[in-house]
């Protein structure tokens, strides 16, 4: 079942294009996923990057969804590795966030990942800058930006302020979705594959 | 990787648990005996230990019961690995435990060998832990059914990301619960993830990035900036109050809609004082019975999987040399 691991080497020829997504809510980022799954194929791998909270979750359930799998998409923050085998090609959702960070590359170091990378299905892989080594070269990279406009507004605002502004910040706070905000979606894939196709 | 010893199916004789919790906080939660490398190196000292613990040779034990899943196939094989060497070389029967089955049952064992308080069948369990948050009716000892589980992430899994988030080390689930008892629970307000009433699933990930961003504002969005300990202590406060009304309520529900009375709690967050705290006084009216087994019970032991196994064996179950590891049961 497993296919030849690809050369990666500094050297390789693979040029990647990016391009920049702005997704207004979950459902909008869910459906990107799902989107982003039609073109996916058995070995593809699609490694998230994206802080605590940015949707990473989100996104692999709608390539879930795309593949065909229904139902909960539970965190595998704690279990590594959740398989699902009822869609059209088996997702492996794996999340990376136990393993050491601050560019300490574990590498493998018996996770047995690379079973899963090259295997039969698709991979995702939340937190995948914790082990970059074992990203295939053509895999889809994903880095998810919480919108969070209203973060960059420093306000220096007194506790008993203006009750006017304070409405205001709530007003727009409101618009813009407090827990729902925007999402910057940059993703970079091999260019060769002329689309989000980076299993072929 | 844990080994363990039980006599008469519940009287607990040794348990040993390879911890290396130690080594963890260097990393704020990384898990390095996940990897199977680890275990094939702690298996052979951790059983060895167990027997010598029990005072007892690998003679004197009638048969092997061994985790097949759910978790990480590697590390799954290495024990179902040994299990099957063990059984095939002495001829000893063994069985295989689903690990989520087991916790439930936990509350049977008996450390001191004297007795103990133990729920009547059927009963409700509420499993809590980094990477499971379930509620199941117990049937019998092999009989199952769930009534609700995550949607998303586990409540283990808010309490150890909420306390990395705060700069607090690991396991974030003990040193929340230490830090929350000088806090205020009301300082901080965060939506009860209900989903709607009597609803038994949960879902834990809006919580996790509610507090983030509380924190973020915190800080003005540096999250390099040290917190104040006061807003720390507040926030875990407010935070584990969160979760421990909303498993609360759930338990509390799951009794209503089964029409049972005893519910038991089990998993690593059921060490959590405050959790404790809160169903043993929701509990007593009505009939209805609060049960936990001792912390070093409620989180990952081989003991419960001992006891699983026996029942398993007494029904008559025998495990086959070309018996698989299952990384992903689908039960709970």
């Amino acid at each position: 079942m497993s296919k030849e691991p690809k050369p990666k080497t500094a050297e390789s020829k693979l040029r990647r294009s990016v391009k920049s997504f702005v997704t207004a809510g979950m459902a909008a980022t869910e459906e990107f996923g799902k989107r982003l799954a039609e073109g996916l194929s058995a070995g593809s791998v699609v490694a998230l990057r994206g802080e605590l909270g940015a949707g990473k979750t989100v996104l692999a359930r709608g390539i879930a969804r795309g593949l065909g799998v229904e139902g909960y998409l539970k965190s595998p923050s704690f279990t590594i590795i959740n398989e699902y085998h009822e869609g059209r090609i088996p997702l492996y959702h794996i999340d990376l966030y136990r393993l050491p960070e601050g560019g300490a590359d574990c590498g493998d170091d018996g996770l047995a990942l690379e079973e899963y990378l090259y295997g039969d299905g698709v991979c995702v892989i939340e937190w995948a800058e914790r082990a970059l080594s074992l990203i295939p070269d053509d895999a889809v990279m994903i880095t998810i930006t919480y919108g969070g406009e209203l973060n960059e507004v420093d306000l220096d605002l007194a506790e008993d302020g203006p009750g006017d502004i304070k409405e205001e910040i709530e007003e727009s706070k409101e618009e813009l979705g407090a827990e729902d905000s925007m999402r910057t979606l940059r993703v970079s894939f091999s260019e060769y594959s002329g689309s989000c196709n980076g299993g072929n | 990787m844990g080994a363990a010893v039980l006599k008469d199916g519940s009287h607990v004789l040794s348990s040993v648990i390879s911890s290396q919790d130690e080594i963890h906080s260097l990393y704020g939660g990384i898990v390095p005996e996940l990897a199977s490398r680890r275990h094939i190196e702690t298996v052979i000292p951790v059983v060895d230990e167990a027997l010598q613990q029990a005072s007892v040779t690998m003679s004197d034990i009638d048969a092997i019961g061994v985790t097949q899943g759910p978790g990480l196939v590697g590390s799954i094989l290495v024990g179902l690995s040994f299990a099957k060497a063990v059984a095939y070389a002495t001829g000893k029967p063994f069985v295989g435990v689903n690990h989520i089955e087991a916790h439930p049952l936990a509350v049977f064992l008996d450390d001191a060998g004297d007795g103990v308080d133990t729920p009547e069948f059927p009963y409700v369990a509420l499993v809590v832990s980094g990477g499971h948050t379930s509620l199941i009716q117990v049937n019998s000892f092999t009989d199952f059914t769930v009534l609700g589980k995550t949607r998303d992430d586990a409540a283990g899994e808010a309490f150890d990301k909420t306390a990395k988030l705060l700069g607090l080390g690991y396991p974030g689930g003990a040193i929340i619960d230490k830090l929350a008892k000088e806090g205020n629970p009301k300082a901080i307000h965060f939506k009860r993830p209900i989903i709607k009433k009597g609803n038994l699933e949960f879902s834990f990930s809006g919580l996790k990035t509610a507090v983030m961003q509380r924190v973020k504002d915190e800080c003005f969005g540096d999250l390099s900036t040290p917190l104040e300990d006061g807003f720390v202590r507040d926030i875990a406060a407010s935070f584990q109050e969160t979760v421990v009304d909303v498993l609360t309520k759930k338990a509390l529900w799951a009794l209503e809609a089964t029409g049972l009375r005893d519910i038991v709690i089990a998993g690593g967050v059921a060490c959590n004082s405050r959790l404790r705290e809160s169903l043993s006084a929701a509990t007593g009216d009505n009939g209805t019975r609060f049960f936990a087994a001792p912390p070093k019970f409620c989180s990952d032991n081989a003991a419960m999987i001992a006891l699983s196994a026996h029942h398993h064996l007494e029904a008559g179950e025998r495990g086959e040399l070309d018996m698989n590891a299952y990384p992903s049961i689908k039960v709970m």
